[in-house]
Parts: C-alpha cells; sequence; structure tokens
C-alpha cells in the first residue's frame, strides 16, 4: 500500500484522488505533497502551495479533514444524487475452512482462499456488483474471455471490513470475498461501503447500523 | 503453548533486530502478574506490534491472529509454533474464544487487539465487542486483563507505509489490571460492558501516548490545527 491509499482525496483543496507513490502523496490539482518526513510523533509533513496548511500535522487530522469533505462521497455521486462509482479488483473467495491444531490442540479454523479473478466492482444505491474478466486484457493473458455478473444486495450483505490492503465481504451465497483493488484505495471502499450498507439498511426500516463485524449488526428502529 | 525453539528464536532476533531501528522501552513490568494467566489487550498500530509485544514481555505471549494470515501451508506452519492462533473477524467465532480461556485457564498469557485491525491513522478505533466480552469472561474467572500500550509504532510501519527509523522510541506500557466484577452471573457480566468499554479506552489512551498528544502536544500547540473544513 501507499500513502495515497489511506489520503486518497486532497486535504488540501478537496482533489480526488491523491497521486503518488510510497510513502509520499501527491495532489495532481493544487500540487500539495504529503510524505513521511515529519520529526512529530504521528505526523506527517505537508508542503507545496497551500501556504494556509501547518507543516507538520498528526494523521488523524489530514483522515478528520477529509472527513469533514465528505470522504469518498462526493466522487462516487453522480449528479443525480445516485451512488455509482467503479474500481478494477482481484476477487477471491474462500474456500472450505480447516481446522488449525498444534501438538494435537485444537486452536481454531482458518479458510484458504481459491484463485484470484480480475474484474470490476462496482457499487450503487443498492447493490455490490462484480462483473469478472471486465477490462482485462483476457485474451493476452491466455483467459478465458467469458465474463459473469455477481450481485450482492446490499442488504444481504453479512459482514464487511478492511483487511491489510482488502476489503472482505461476507454474503450468503459464496461466504467470504476478499476484492483486492488494483488502482485504489481499500479505505475509501470501505467508506464507501459502510455508507451505503447504512443507508440502505435505514431505508428498508432495519434499523441504524451500528456495527459491521463480525456481522452486520443494526439498532432497531423505534 | 509454542515451540520451544521457534519462539525463542524469533523472540531472540527481534531483540538483536528492532533496537536497530529504533529503541524500546518498556513500562509497566511491575503490572504484571508473577504466576498464572494473563489476557493482554493492546492497540494496534502497526504490522510489528506482536513483534515488540512478544518480545519485551517476560513471559511467552500467545496471540489472537486474523484466520486469513494462515492462507498458506507455510503460514498455518509457522504461526503456531510463534503463538499465534486464529479468529475469523467475519463471523461470531466461539472457536476462538474457547481457545483464549483454555489458555488463560492453564496459566498462559494471551494478547488480543480489541480494535481487530491496525489504525489508519494512529487513532484508537472502537473495540470489538467479542474482544470486550473476552475481557469480561477472563474477569469473571479471576484472571487478570491487563492494557498494553505500544507508541511509537505507527512512525516506524504504518499500515500504508514501508518500514523506516523513527525520530522517537518505542514504548511498550503494560497498565495496572483492569479494576471490574467480580458479577454474580451472566448477566451481571453483560451489564458491565459499557464500563469494560470505556475503562479499556481510558487506559489505551494514557499507555499509548494519544492522550498526551491530543492534549495539546500537537505541532502549534493546538489539538487540532484546522479551523474550518468545507467541501470545495
Amino acid at each position: 500500500m501507499a500513502l495515497k491509499d489511506f489520503l486518497y482525496r486532497c486535504p488540501g483543496c478537496g482533489h480526488d484522488p491523491m497521486g503518488g507513490e510510497a510513502d509520499e502523496a501527491r495532489c495532481p490539482a493544487c500540487g500539495l505533497v504529503v510524505d513521511r518526513n515529519a520529526a512529530g510523533p504521528t505526523c506527517l509533513r505537508v508542503h507545496g502551495p497551500s501556504g494556509a496548511l501547518p507543516s507538520e500535522v498528526p494523521a488523524s487530522h489530514l483522515a478528520d479533514r477529509i472527513e469533514a469533505m465528505g470522504g469518498a462521497l462526493p466522487r462516487a455521486t453522480a449528479p443525480d444524487g445516485t451512488l455509482a462509482y467503479a474500481a478494477g479488483v482481484r476477487a477471491r473467495a474462500a474456500g472450505s475452512e480447516r481446522p488449525i491444531r498444534y501438538r494435537g490442540l485444537l486452536l481454531g479454523f482458518a479458510e484458504r482462499f481459491g484463485a484470484g479473478t480480475p474484474g470490476r466492482l462496482r457499487i450503487t444505491d443498492e447493490a455490490l456488483i462484480l462483473d469478472i474478466g471486465e477490462g482485462e486484457p483476457r485474451e493476452a493473458r491466455g483467459e478465458s474471455t467469458r465474463s459473469a455478473r455477481r450481485t450482492w444486495p446490499l442488504e444481504a450483505l453479512q459482514s464487511l471490513q478492511t483487511s491489510s490492503s482488502a476489503v472482505q465481504i461476507t454474503t450468503v451465497d459464496q461466504g467470504l470475498v476478499l476484492f483486492r483493488f488494483t488502482d485504489d484505495s481499500p479505505r475509501r471502499w470501505d467508506e464507501l461501503l459502510r455508507h451505503a450498507i447504512s443507508r440502505r439498511w435505514e431505508l428498508l426500516g432495519k434499523g441504524s447500523v451500528q456495527e459491521f463485524q463480525p456481522r452486520i449488526r443494526a439498532e432497531a428502529p423505534r | 503453548m509454542s515451540s520451544p525453539v521457534l519462539y525463542p528464536l524469533g523472540k531472540a532476533t527481534a531483540r538483536l533486530l528492532l533496537p536497530r531501528i529504533a529503541p524500546v522501552e518498556v513500562r509497566g513490568l511491575e503490572n504484571l502478574p508473577d504466576r498464572g494467566g494473563a489476557l493482554l489487550l493492546a492497540n494496534h498500530q502497526s504490522a510489528l506490534d506482536p513483534f515488540v509485544l512478544q518480545t519485551w514481555s517476560p513471559r511467552p505471549v500467545r496471540a489472537m491472529t486474523k484466520s486469513t494470515q494462515f492462507g498458506s501451508p507455510f503460514m498455518e506452519w509457522v504461526l503456531p509454533r510463534l503463538g499465534a492462533f486464529p479468529v475469523r473477524r467475519f463471523q461470531v467465532d466461539p472457536q476462538s474464544v474457547r481457545t483464549v480461556l483454555r489458555l488463560l485457564e492453564a496459566g498462559e498469557w494471551v494478547c488480543i487487539y480489541p480494535e481487530g485491525e491496525r489504525s489508519w491513522d494512529a487513532r484508537l478505533q472502537p473495540f470489538r465487542r467479542g474482544a470486550l466480552r473476552t475481557g469480561l469472561a477472563a474477569i469473571h474467572r479471576g484472571i487478570p486483563v491487563i492494557p498494553v500500550g505500544l507508541d511509537g509504532m505507527y512512525d516506524m510501519l504504518p499500515r500504508w507505509g514501508r518500514l523506516r527509523r523513527p525520530e522517537s522510541v518505542i514504548r511498550l506500557s503494560f497498565g495496572p489490571r483492569m479494576d471490574l466484577g467480580p458479577f454474580r452471573d451472566r448477566r451481571e457480566r453483560d451489564d458491565a460492558l459499557p464500563e469494560m468499554r470505556t475503562g479499556l479506552r481510558e487506559a489505551l489512551l494514557e499507555l499509548s501516548g494519544e492522550a498526551a498528544r491530543e492534549d495539546g502536544l500537537t505541532p502549534g500547540g493546538s489539538a487540532s490545527p484546522w479551523e474550518e473544513v468545507s467541501s470545495p
């Protein structure tokens, strides 16, 4: 991952997305640069044309600033106000679980994932949609050109969380599915999904979502 | 029980290598019990947190680890030998709770990261209810629950970044055992959940140095350098 996965949007001017590599995030619109060369604990260094910003600032305050600008929503919202956003992913579904033992003692269970499938993940106000194979040079890679679509209604998702650089969901039909983004921030997707799921659950009268793991749980409406 | 060979070997390696990146300072060892099990609840800023905690703890520590880490035959072989056991974070996992309680009752030390994942911005995140409930179950059994603060790890290896030498030292701080209970029954134990959450939060904010930073030690001397933000 890179700093731009955390600061997916410019904390100075709000431009979305941020560019840059590794430990440096760079705004293509205003030229603001954020890097790790700060002296203060948990701080990042800010430099560039945005003179109003302090030169060293806690990472948490940059996150707050992005959130105050609306976070991931403005870029993901169509002119008609609906949610419409997509990104390239490699999707992997978990296979069967197996017991983990040590010296005869059962420690717990773990799952093994199948091979990654390239695709494009879309989010709307109603569903999360995976178009398998879309946008990938399949013929060149010798893969099947057959494409398929998986659609998960947001109200049918059972859990949501980030895991390192991936976003994981649990679905009724496929169990645990993991999305690793090829060109986007997992943090952005986590925020978008939380927002979309919360709004969907409220719209359907299922209550206000309180937590997303280990399962999505809502407080019943009064 | 972890491997009598691999665990000490991993610990010795970490003790040799980590101080070359940053000095490690340990505080609050007097808060740890001399004998018997203990549940350590730590904040989580970096992938290196378990290495620091397990290396500088005076006794071996078993760590609850996300099940997806056990995804390859090699990791499945090596992680249990380094004291790790799996938890399926995407579902209620009673087996992982059973493992924690069994290890604690056998007199081992177990670590859980109650936030459930590493922080993106170094701030303490909300705790998972399951972790808090496990803590209450340990207290109910008379097992000490010790909050543990890690400070400086974010500057060394944040979730999104590469390993680098931080400006400050790494601090590992063991707090006093949580003063809750005893509980007469399960209902009383469940009722203590909010108190557990608040108490642990206050302890970890203090031990991880976050409380001090938020108290105005940020650059410019204010808690927040931002005035007002509006969407462009």
